[in-house]
């Protein structure tokens, strides 16, 4: 019995420790890294399932979030080592296009750049 | 394929000698159109097309159209945008001469539109039935090596071994055995008659893409045999982009699998998956020194492959087949196959082999497929050759399965089916029943089959209410008629608030010996009394599930009570006569009472808590005894599941802690009255890399064990020899390592 209360003990220390440090690499976000949030027709579990497993392993990516049911991928990237292009690209490989939604608020077009 | 490689490898030389030839410039035309709310496209004059990498701004003429040149292999980004208007963006491809762009009125209605497409895959939030969805995430979190360790994070389903010999598992649900549920492949009725007891070891884990669990009695559209609830299984789709799926798999008691699979479209209209799995147990292991295996060794192979047609009218074919065969030897450490049957040791060899065939077609009857005709045709063959010491148990069953249903949606209130059913079951069987000295034969094989008409109606209003009552009448050949009615209702407080409620009635043919496997290991004497009639039970339930703002995403908080009530049950009585099996139809009530809260939380991103605790209460009236608890049921189970993913699922951290109650134990089994409460420890870490995924875990931290699960096990031929009294884990501490392989389309 105390091998088991020391073994649980040990398992939920570890993954609150994961946690935490997961957390604050969260926050730790930086000038060289940029995000951006593409409208993408995705309708399927499966698609969704694929983009999970390829995007990850896309250079400079370093978190990636699929919404179904907005039909959204959002992408926290190395702004040194890819661009909204480049992930655009990506995209196309594996089938999807993608248009970048602006947050509302920020003006559209191109003129800013 | 390997064609397509040679076509790859004669595609990067035709670009490398493409390349090196000396850049020629090419003009490149566009169009950009505006999508209206309508739907409507119409050429946009005025909008900017901006080429990022030259930083040129160009403008549509008044037909929306522009061009400019480019040399060949120059890169093309191009971003199309108007005032007011979303963005496009593409870019060009080698080659590539035209452009089109599609922009559409602002981001709210886009957004509305997006919505609209939304699919209904999320169910538990939509469905009439409360529906737990084990997904594949969720399938991969247990090493799963088969269907019965899928529901280790679920207290809703408990899982238990069936005895201490054959390895054949049980599943629980509300409380009640794993026969009272009803499994469904793909909505085909699996795992009947003699095919229960080793069913969930023939479904490779690794096979699946999801499980939903609904609780009660659902639709009569499959037949009349939920009782306790239903449990789909969705098998990995010809359409997944999966051209080769396989997993390997290895135990520190060095049992090995193998899975392996392939998704592939032929075309637009075909598309078909193929699965295989293998397994091996080689090791003769007994860590509790009792002189038995504490799980049998054997071999299994599976096979399954499956079609998908589909017309660009919506009409569907789907065909397929499953085939599956396992060999294995249990009993006594030393006993083989080739063990001459004596009193000297007692061994157990059981070979299993079976064969699934299925055809579904579903024909719309007009353009929006709102009628639409779907038939199933489903042919099954199992067959079981085995002894138990020296009783042996023989058994084949044939069975076929047609249901032909209409649909009409009549608007999106009202919605009804109508069909018709038939089933015809044979099965035969003979127990060879060695008991103290002399054997004795029996068999209870049947003939059964049933004409059926049922009726469901689904009202929807608003996402608010839905309700799915159904009727069937199946008139059966050994029990006359059988009238089923069901009712699902669900009303929804808020978007935060669903109420659920059920009721509805099922009935069930006993399988004496396969139900209850357990009773071929014990030296006892086997003896129905009299005809055994049809189990006939209603259950009610009502859930109610709150969803709130708490942590990251949506916190869940839900309660469950059903209740099931037998009119007949067929009981397995150990208590009356302790030389005896004793079999009956039901002398009094029998009843289950379940409770359940599910919690749900994500504190941090990617943090994932669940906590779940389930109570039940089960009496049935014993003869001789009256009213009392049943035996071997636990009064409670608690899980606890913490995960934590790094971003992007790249490392996975799960660790599971299950609370199991303790259980009445029959009077003979010594120990007192109650069987322990034990806790069991599960961790898991998988790490993603391109293509394959990599894990490695435990199983059972603790390693705790039921002590001395077998009565006399130093003597099997003892009259006491008692191998089906268990309530805990067989085998201790297991680790394991695996990998997956994907290769996307």
């Amino acid at each position: 019995m105390k091998n088991i209360v020391k073994a649980a003990a040990l398992i939920f220390t570890l993954l609150l420790t994961f946690s935490w440090a997961g957390a604050q690499t969260q926050e730790g976000k930086n000038k060289n890294e940029s995000q951006v949030l593409f409208s993408v027709e995705i309708d399927c579990a499966s698609c969704k399932q694929k983009l999970e497993a390829k995007l990850p392993f896309e250079k400079g990516v370093k978190d990636l979030k699929i919404d179904l049911e907005e039909q959204t991928v959002w992408f926290l990237y190395d702004n040194r080592k890819s661009s909204k292009e480049a992930l655009v690209l990506a995209l196309k490989k594996l089938g999807y296009s993608a248009k970048e939604l602006k947050p509302k608020g920020e003006a559209t077009g191109v003129e800013k750049r | 394929m390997i064609r397509l490689k040679y076509l790859t490898l004669l595609l990067s030389i035709f670009q490398i000698v493409i390349v090196n030839t000396p850049l020629k410039g090419e003009r490149v035309t566009g169009v950009v159109h505006l999508q209206n709310s309508n739907g409507t496209k119409e050429p946009l004059p005025y909008a900017s097309v901006y080429w990022i990498e030259r930083s040129k701004l160009f403008t549509t003429n008044s037909d929306g159209t522009f061009s400019f040149d480019r040399e060949e292999e120059e890169r093309v980004s191009l971003v199309a945008s108007f005032i007011g208007y979303t963005q496009d963006t593409v870019i060009l491809g080698n080659g590539d001469k035209e452009v089109q762009f599609t922009i559409r009125e602002g981001m709210e209605l886009q957004a509305a539109t997006i919505v609209n497409k939304q699919q209904g895959s999320y169910i538990s939030k939509i469905t009439p039935v409360k529906t737990e969805v084990i997904t594949a995430a969720g399938l991969c979190k247990m090493a799963c090596c088969n269907l019965a360790e899928s529901f280790e994070n679920s207290a809703s389903v408990t899982v238990g071994y069936a005895d201490a010999i054959t390895g054949a598992r049980q599943i629980r649900l509300l409380g009640l055995s794993g026969i009272y549920t009803q499994m469904l492949d793909e909505n085909r009725p699996i795992m009947r008659g003699i095919a229960s007891p080793f069913g969930l070891s023939y479904v490779p884990g690794q096979w699946l893409e999801s499980i939903q669990i609904a609780k009660g009695p659902a639709s009569v559209i499959n037949g009349i045999e939920a009782i306790s609830g239903q449990i789909n299984l969705e098998h990995r789709k010809p359409t997944a982009e999966q051209p080769l799926f396989f997993n390997l798999f290895l135990s520190d008691v060095l049992r090995n699998e193998a899975n392996i699979a392939s998704s592939l479209q032929l075309n637009d209209r075909w598309s078909t998956v193929t699965m295989a799995h293998y397994s091996y147990d080689p090791i003769e292991h007994d860590g509790n020194g009792d002189g038995f295996r504490d799980e049998p060794n054997g071999v299994q192979l599976n096979l399954s492959n499956r079609w998908l047609y589909m017309a660009q009218n919506n009409l569907q074919v789907r065909f397929g087949f499953k085939a599956f065969s396992d060999d294995r030897v249990a009993g006594q450490m030393g006993y083989n196959k080739e063990t001459p049957l004596s009193t000297s040791i007692w061994g157990s060899h059981i070979k299993n082999s079976g064969l699934n065939g299925y055809f579904k077609i579903g024909i719309p009857l007009n353009s929006d497929n709102s009628q639409n005709i779907a038939a199933v045709a489903d042919y099954s063959y199992y067959k079981m050759e085995s002894n138990f010491g020296l009783k042996e148990y023989n058994a084949s069953q044939n069975s076929l399965f047609f249901n032909l249903i209409y649909q009409n949606e009549v608007n999106e209130e009202h919605k009804y089916s109508l069909g018709l059913s038939y089933h015809d079951d044979k099965i035969d069987e003979h127990l060879k029943d060695y008991y103290q000295g002399s054997y004795n034969s029996l068999y209870p094989g049947r003939y059964e089959s049933a004409a059926s008409l049922f009726g469901e109606y689904t009202f929807t209003k608003d996402d608010k209410i839905s309700l799915v009552a159904g009727v069937r009448g199946d008139y059966n050949n050994l029990y006359g008629w059988l009238f089923t009615p069901r009712v699902n209702l669900k009303y929804s407080f808020s978007d935060h608030m669903v109420f659920r409620a059920l009721a509805g009635r099922g009935y069930r043919s006993a399988n004496v010996i396969t139900d209850n496997l357990g009773i071929l290991s014990t030296a006892r004497k086997i003896e129905a009394w009299g005809a055994l009639k049809v189990e006939d039970a209603w259950t009610y339930g009502a859930n109610l599930t709150g969803y709130f703002h708490l942590g990251q995403e949506e916190a869940s908080l839900s309660f469950d009570y059903f209740r099931t009530q037998f009119s007949n049950q067929v009981v397995v009585d150990q208590e009356f006569d302790l030389s005896k099996i004793e079999i009956y139809n039901s002398v009094g009530p029998s009843y289950t009472n379940t409770y359940q809260v599910d919690f749900n939380l994500e504190p941090i991103e990617r943090l994932t808590l669940l906590a779940t605790f389930r109570y039940t209460d089960s009496k049935v009236t014993l003869q001789g005894q009256g009213l009392v608890e049943k035996p071997l049921v636990s009064r409670y189970k608690g899980v606890f599941n913490i995960q934590y993913a790094t971003r992007m699922n790249i490392w996975t951290f799960d660790a599971t802690a299950q609370l199991n109650g303790p259980a009445r134990l029959p009077l003979f089994a010594g120990f007192g009255e109650y069987s322990p409460s034990y806790p069991i420890f599960f961790a898991q870490i998988t790490k993603k890399f391109k293509n394959v995924e990599l894990y490695g875990g435990v199983e059972n931290i603790g390693n705790y064990r039921q002590n001395q699960a077998i009565i006399e096990a130093a003597n099997p031929y003892d009259d006491n020899f008692n191998a089906s009294i268990i309530w805990g884990p067989l085998m201790g501490r297991k680790f394991y390592i695996g990998l997956r392989y994907t290769l996307w389309k």
